[in-house]
């Protein structure tokens, strides 16, 4: 076995603790865009719908102004025990499980959106870890917390791939020239580049989708094809944070990569 | 103690296994099937049940700009302003990048916006029910909260789509609210 579990957990910790400390970071550097008076203040829009549901009680619980604060400062610091604490099984589960109650708590401020697929991967992480560590006592659970996130990757980019596969704009080679030429996701200067050639934006396209696609096999590979999916993997995100400026997506989807070799020497080895 | 923990841990085991089985099935089927997410609506909204299809099917190929513009009490119209325009690319991005959540902001509430229209349109509802809905009211508090002179008296707001860095820009108006008075927004 080329990945212990206790390994596994403590290299994920330590790539996502990253992931966590910039994106609370970026939360803290929000805050007063959500302060009453706030440009995303959502008493303005709970008084405008004089309703009540979910989410106003989550807002009238999690979201009072003197928590603006403290719940991506707390994430904070156990994001920092991530990356730089001994990560002992205990101190992680005690970590993560304060990353899950934070994070929950800052997703009730993003009710009217902003969030991304890094968000997305790093909530689940979060809850999923915290559960594994928190009942690892049991047999068969802190490999299992493990195996579901290198699973949930491996469908994130499959899923991506197969719903690009099927989408004209992607098959035809337009999609990457599109979304470069925005100034939202793109650069001036590599859309410039990519716009002069038909051949590129063709290529760039379909390199994308049959990357992606190839996750699928992911859990089967052997240990060389896997690393190197895993290489150009890395190069994609790092691509993409340079280009397009998402930064959140390399330290999200990274920090699954541990799972993704438990899981394939998993598999490998009932095979 | 140590008795009962022994004979409870693979029970509990089992269980947690078997939760963390069926999230990922459900995870499997909402790729699958976009109403599963309305199926559990609470587990989706909480960022459980993941949307992996990453600038997929249709990617975002448009920058999404929010405008607005005053009626004055002369009747005339003030000149469409842009609230928010997406910052331009710099090397830092690459690690720290916190605006890029206000422009994601717009296009998660213009794309909500395009499915409760189309709905209140499918249900044949009034289609002034729109001004009802949740994206329709956080765009318009997104533009009613910038100042005003003071002989405005009404403003709406404009989306316009463009990919500005294509050779041939072609804005096209996504969509045009209703003038809203100022005095009757909260």
């Amino acid at each position: 076995m080329y990945l212990d579990i206790e390994s596994a957990y403590q290299i994920t910790s330590r790539i996502a603790g990253i992931a966590l400390i910039l994106s609370s970071l970026e939360e803290i550097s929000l805050r007063k865009d959500y302060m009453p008076g706030g440009v995303y203040d959502l008493h303005y829009i709970d008084a405008a719908l004089r309703h009540g549901d979910d989410a106003r009680t989550r807002t009238g619980v999690l979201d009072r102004s003197k928590f603006h604060l403290t719940w991506p400062v707390v994430r904070l610091a156990a994001a920092l025990t991530l990356l730089l604490g001994p990560n002992t099984m205990v101190q992680m589960a005690v970590s993560w499980t304060i990353v899950a109650l934070t994070t929950f708590a800052i997703q009730g401020r993003h009710r009217l959106g902003g969030e991304d697929g890094s968000d997305q991967m790093i909530t689940i992480l979060a809850i999923s870890f915290s559960v594994a560590l928190i009942f690892g006592f049991c047999p068969g659970v802190r490999e299992a917390g493990l195996y579901f996130i290198g699973a949930q990757s491996v469908l994130a980019y499959t899923t991506a791939g197969i719903a690009k596969l099927l989408c004209p704009e992607w098959r035809s080679g337009i999609a990457v020239c599109g979304i470069l030429s925005t100034r939202s996701h793109g650069m001036r200067g590599p859309a410039e580049v990519v716009q002069r050639s038909r051949a590129l934006q063709y290529l760039l396209c379909w390199c994308t989708i049959a990357f992606e696609v190839a996750f699928l096999s992911a859990p089967l590979l052997s240990p060389m094809p896997l690393t190197a999916l895993l290489t150009v993997a890395i190069i994609f995100h790092a691509s993409i944070a340079i280009v397009m400026g998402l930064n959140g997506f390399f330290w999200a989807f990274v920090s699954t990569y541990p799972s993704i070799f438990f899981l394939n020497e998993a598999i490998g080895a009932h095979l | 103690m140590n008795l009962v923990l022994g004979l409870l841990s693979p029970v509990v085991g089992a269980i947690v296994v078997g939760i963390f089985t069926t999230w990922f099935v459900l995870s499997v089927a909402a790729q699958l099937n976009g109403g599963v997410h309305d199926r559990i609506p609470r587990l989706s909204a909480l960022g459980l049940i993941p949307r992996w299809a990453f600038f997929a099917p249709r990617p975002a190929m448009d920058d999404t700009y929010l405008l607005y513009r005053d009626r004055h009490d002369s009747g005339t119209f003030g000149e469409l302003r842009c609230l928010s325009m997406p910052e331009t690319r710099r090397w830092f991005h690459a690690v720290w990048n916190p605006n890029k959540f206000h422009s994601k902001v717009i296009d998660d509430l213009m794309s909500s916006l395009v499915v409760q229209k189309r709905q209140i349109t499918e249900k044949d509802f009034d289609t002034r029910a729109l001004m009802l809905t949740v994206p329709y009211i956080a765009l318009l508090h997104l533009v009613m909260r910038v100042p005003h002179s003071e002989t405005a008296r009404a403003r709406q707001f404009v989306i316009v789509h463009n990919r500005t860095y294509s050779r041939k820009p072609n804005p096209v108006v996504g969509f045009v609210s209703e003038f809203h008075p100022f005095s009757e927004v909260v």
